[in-house]
């Protein structure tokens, strides 16, 4: 079997388990409690059938496709930037005034990063709005993955209880951390076939792998942690007594 | 006062971060638009489209990295090959 098989291969397992776990999610009846992974899946599985339709219509190298193809992974980016928002407010569902914080570092960061990304074409005069695409969902995906490993170590830091939660994390790390360290092998190892097998075998199972840890954390992990039982419960009724004196 | 100046400040640096990683991480490229050290998000059956230059009046050829990163199930165009 070839490299570009395996590839398709993973590319269509990923797309496949990504319908098999919104199914999951409708059936189940977590679509209003989980509306981000739903909101996610949809704009994504919408995302692979514009792409595949542009595709067969216009060609690879036309530029309908061009636009198509980096329109749609612009509005993946964003939703996956709804993501990463939805779940710094789970991990502030306690602490209203952290909320307030993050929300207001969220929309400072969405702005910079527009700033930031229309500013850089000063050499592109001619074709701004199709680069400015390409560079403000490059710039937004590093973002997010700087946004996912802080909310990760927040989700350490204040200890939060939701379990499903701290793994739903993990599989946005994953889909966001995975390429970036496929990036960084690939520029360690420029020009050798270590990066080839990395464009082709691992970018894909990143997929695949986010979309697993997903899978487990909705059907295995509870949302809520039991609470630890208090001492006072569990001693005898006299020892209870004295305790409530103290 | 200060939580916003915390805020903005904790912004600069989410912002320098990302677009540090991304230049470093994306260096052999010194074309915005070069297929093959962009990275895209999900799984995608769709190929990474050419470089931004193949846009315009006069298409530059791809060359040969253009589709080394990325699902590609479509068959290449022939300049790619």
């Amino acid at each position: 079997m070839s490299g570009i098989q395996i590839s398709d291969f993973l590319s269509y397992a990923g797309y496949i388990l990504e319908a098999g776990l919104l199914v999951y999610l409708l059936v189940h009846g977590y679509a209003k409690r989980l509306w981000e992974l739903v909101f996610y899946l949809v704009a994504s599985l919408g995302v692979i059938a514009t792409r595949s339709y542009t595709l067969h219509h216009y060609g690879l190298g036309s530029s309908q496709y061009w636009n198509c193809y980096w329109t749609t992974d612009l509005l993946l980016v964003l939703a996956a930037f709804v993501v990463v928002a939805s779940f710094f407010r789970r991990a502030c569902f306690q602490n209203p005034e952290m909320w307030q914080f993050v929300r207001l570092l969220l929309g400072t960061v969405l702005i910079a990063i527009t700033v930031v990304s229309f500013f850089s074409l000063s050499s592109h005069k001619d074709q701004v709005f199709s680069l400015f695409i390409v560079q403000f969902s490059q710039n937004l995906y590093f973002a997010s993955l700087v946004l996912t490993t802080l909310l990760y170590l927040m989700t350490l830091k204040m200890d939060v209880a939701d379990e499903r939660l701290g793994m739903l994390v993990c599989g946005l790390g994953i889909e966001f951390a995975g390429p970036a360290a496929g990036l960084a092998l690939f520029y360690l190892a420029r020009g050798a076939e270590l990066s080839r097998l990395v464009g082709v075998y691992f970018f894909p199972l990143c997929d695949i792998g986010m979309i697993l840890t997903w899978f487990y954390a909705v059907s295995r992990v509870p949302e809520l942690a039991k609470a630890p039982r208090r001492r006072v419960d569990a001693a005898p009724a006299y020892a209870r007594a004295n305790i409530s004196h103290v | 006062m200060r939580n916003h100046i915390l805020t903005f400040v904790l912004a600069v640096l989410v912002v320098l971060a990302s677009v540090s990683l991304r230049r470093v991480l994306t260096a052999n490229s010194m074309n915005v638009g070069d297929a093959a050290t962009l990275v895209a998000i999900g799984p995608s059956p769709c190929p990474l489209p050419p470089r931004v230059a193949a846009i315009g009046p006069s298409p530059a050829p791809l060359p040969p990295k253009a589709s080394a990163i990325g699902p590609s199930p479509a068959p290449l165009p022939p300049h790619a090959q």
